[in-house]
C-alpha cells in the first residue's frame, strides 16, 4: 500500500507527457492520474461542443478509451494537451456526424412539389441542463451550438480552455493566421446571435 | 487590441460560463469500457495467433525433421510418380500411333467382314492409293533378290541387273482389294498396287522370254560352232528342264545353279561381268572335259 501510496504522490509530481511514457511503459497508475486531470476539462471541452452533458461523458470515455488503446502512438514532439485534444475533437466530430445522419429528417416527403431538402437538428436541451444553468448560460451556449463546427471548435478551445494560438493551430491542424482570423470571425457571429437572443428575450 | 477591446465582453461571458464537472460514475463507467476494449483486444489477438499458429504447425508437420523426416523422400517419390504418368505415358502413346499397322487396320476390317457390306469413301480410297503407293516405292528401293526359283533363273540368263532395277513383285492381298455397294450389289476394285504388280509381272515375263531368245540364239550359235553343246547350257526355267527330262549334265547344273545363286547374292556385280564370268565357266568346263 506504501509503494502505491508513493507512485501516486511521485504521479503528482511528474509532467502530462513523463505520465504518458510511463504508461507507454506499462504504469497504469500514470494513465490514472492523466484521467483525472483531464476528465473535467475534458467534459467540459465536450459539453461546450455538443451542448449535451451525456454525449459529452460518453465522448470524454471513449477518448480515454482511446488513449488507453493508442498510448503507443504518442511521441514526444507534441504537447500531451494538443495530443489529447486532437483525439477528442475527432471523436466528437466523428460523433456528430453519425447522429446528423439519424436525427436530419426529411421534408420533401410531406410536400412533393418542393425538391429542396429542409434538414432540421434534434438537439433537444434536457430540463436537467436547463434547470441547472441560468438562462444567460442557457442562451450563450445556445449561440455556440447556433455556430458552425470549425468557429464552435476554435472558440471554445480559445476562449473557454484557455489554449494557445499555436496549440489551436496544432489541434486544428490549420495555419495560425487562419485560426485567429476564424476565432474573430466567430466571435462576431456569437456576438450577433446573442445580440438577436437579447432583442427577442427584450 | 482594438480587437480584443471589441470582443472583451464575449470573451468575459465565455470564460465566466460555469465548468462543468464530470459525474462520480466517470471512472467506473471508463473501467468498464476499457475492460470491454481489452476483452475485443484479446479476441482479435487470439485470432491472429490461431492463424499464425495454425500455419506455423502446418509447415512444421511437413518440413520438420524430427516429426516428419520420412516424408521427404516420399514426397520425392510421389512427384516422380507423377511426371511419369503425366509426362512419359502420354508421349509413348504417341509414338506408338504412327507405328501401327494403319494400312492392315483399315483395310482388314473392310475385307475381313465379308458379310458385312461397307460403303468405301473417296478419302478411304485415297489412303488406300497413297499406302499402295508407299509400299512399291519402299519395295523398288530395296535390293534383296526375289526368292522364287523363276526369277533366279531369270537372274542366271543375265537378266540380273533389270531384275535388280525392276521392283519386286507384292503378292496381292485381299486387304487391297476394295469392295463398294452400289444399288444393292458388291463390286470388287482392285487396288493400284495390283495393277502395277500385275504390270511388273508382265514386265518380268517379257524380260525372261528375251532372255530365253538370247540363249536359244547363243545355242544356235554353238551349234553353228560345233564345239558347244545343249546339255551344258543351263534351261531358261525349271520347267523347261522337267519337260526336256533327260538332260546328260544333270549334275552339271546343279552344280552351275549353286554357283548362280551365289552370283545372285552378290547383286553389286554388273550384267556384263556377269555373262563373262558364265561365258568363263563354260569355257573351262568344256576344256576339261
Amino acid at each position: 500500500m506504501l509503494e502505491v501510496s508513493n507512485q501516486h504522490i511521485d504521479n503528482k509530481k511528474l509532467s502530462d507527457e513523463e505520465l504518458i511514457i510511463a504508461f507507454q511503459n506499462g504504469n497504469v497508475a500514470a494513465f490514472n492520474e492523466l484521467v483525472l486531470r483531464y476528465k473535467d476539462k475534458l467534459v467540459n471541452f465536450l459539453f461546450r461542443y455538443t451542448g449535451n452533458r451525456d454525449d459529452a461523458e460518453d465522448l470524454a470515455q471513449d477518448t480515454f478509451v482511446k488513449l488507453y488503446r493508442s498510448k503507443h502512438l504518442y511521441k514526444e514532439i507534441a504537447k500531451f494537451s494538443t495530443w489529447f485534444y486532437t483525439i477528442a475533437i475527432n471523436t466528437a466530430k466523428t460523433d456528430s456526424r453519425k447522429k446528423n445522419r439519424y436525427n436530419s429528417i426529411s421534408l420533401s416527403e410531406f410536400d412533393p412539389d418542393e425538391d429542396k431538402d429542409y434538414e432540421l437538428t434534434a438537439n433537444v436541451i434536457s430540463p436537467e441542463d436547463s434547470a441547472n444553468a441560468s438562462m444567460e448560460h442557457h442562451y450563450i451556449q445556445k449561440a455556440i451550438d447556433a455556430l458552425e463546427d470549425y468557429f464552435k471548435e476554435v472558440i471554445i478551445l480559445r476562449d473557454i480552455q484557455d489554449l494557445d494560438y499555436d496549440e489551436i493551430a496544432e489541434i486544428t491542424g490549420l495555419p495560425l493566421g487562419t485560426v485567429k482570423s476564424r476565432i474573430n470571425r466567430g466571435r462576431e457571429k456569437l456576438k450577433k446571435s446573442l445580440s438577436k437572443i437579447y432583442n427577442n428575450k427584450t | 487590441m482594438q480587437e480584443q477591446e471589441e470582443y472583451m465582453e464575449i470573451r468575459d461571458k465565455l470564460k465566466n460560463l460555469p465548468k462543468i464537472k464530470s459525474d462520480d460514475n466517470f471512472e467506473i463507467m471508463l473501467q468498464q469500457k476499457i475492460n470491454l476494449a481489452e476483452a475485443e483486444m484479446q479476441t482479435i489477438s487470439e485470432k491472429q495467433n490461431y492463424s499464425t499458429d495454425e500455419k506455423k504447425s502446418f509447415f512444421k508437420k511437413i518440413f520438420t525433421r524430427k516429426t516428419n523426416y520420412w516424408l521427404i523422400p516420399a514426397l520425392g517419390t510421389v512427384v516422380i510418380i507423377l511426371i511419369i504418368v503425366t509426362i512419359y505415358y502420354p508421349y509413348k502413346k504417341t509414338e506408338l500411333i504412327p507405328n501401327a499397322p494403319v494400312s492392315q487396320t483399315l483395310s482388314d476390317k473392310v475385307s475381313d467382314s465379308p458379310n458385312v457390306s461397307r460403303q468405301t469413301t473417296i478419302e478411304e480410297k485415297k489412303i488406300e492409293n497413297k499406302l499402295a503407293e508407299k509400299n512399291t516405292t519402299s519395295e523398288q528401293s530395296s535390293d534383296v533378290p526375289p526368292k522364287d526359283i523363276k526369277n533366279l533363273d531369270g537372274y542366271y540368263r543375265g537378266g540380273i541387273e533389270k531384275e535388280l532395277s525392276q521392283p519386286t513383285p507384292v503378292t496381292p492381298m485381299k486387304s487391297d482389294e476394295l469392295r463398294i455397294k452400289k444399288n444393292d450389289d458388291i463390286e470388287t476394285i482392285n487396288a493400284p498396287a495390283i495393277e502395277e504388280q500385275q504390270k511388273i509381272e508382265s514386265k518380268s515375263k517379257e524380260s525372261e522370254q528375251k532372255d530365253s531368245r538370247i540363249i536359244e540364239s547363243k545355242k544356235e550359235e554353238e551349234r553353228k560352232g560345233g564345239d558347244l553343246s545343249i546339255e551344258k547350257s543351263a534351261p531358261a526355267n525349271k520347267d523347261e528342264v522337267g519337260k526336256s527330262g533327260k538332260l546328260k549334265g544333270a549334275k552339271e547344273y546343279k552344280k552351275s545353279d549353286k554357283k548362280n545363286n551365289r552370283a545372285v547374292t552378290d547383286s553389286t556385280k554388273t550384267n556384263e561381268d556377269d555373262l563373262e564370268i558364265i561365258r568363263n565357266e563354260i569355257l573351262e568346263k568344256e576344256k576339261n572335259k
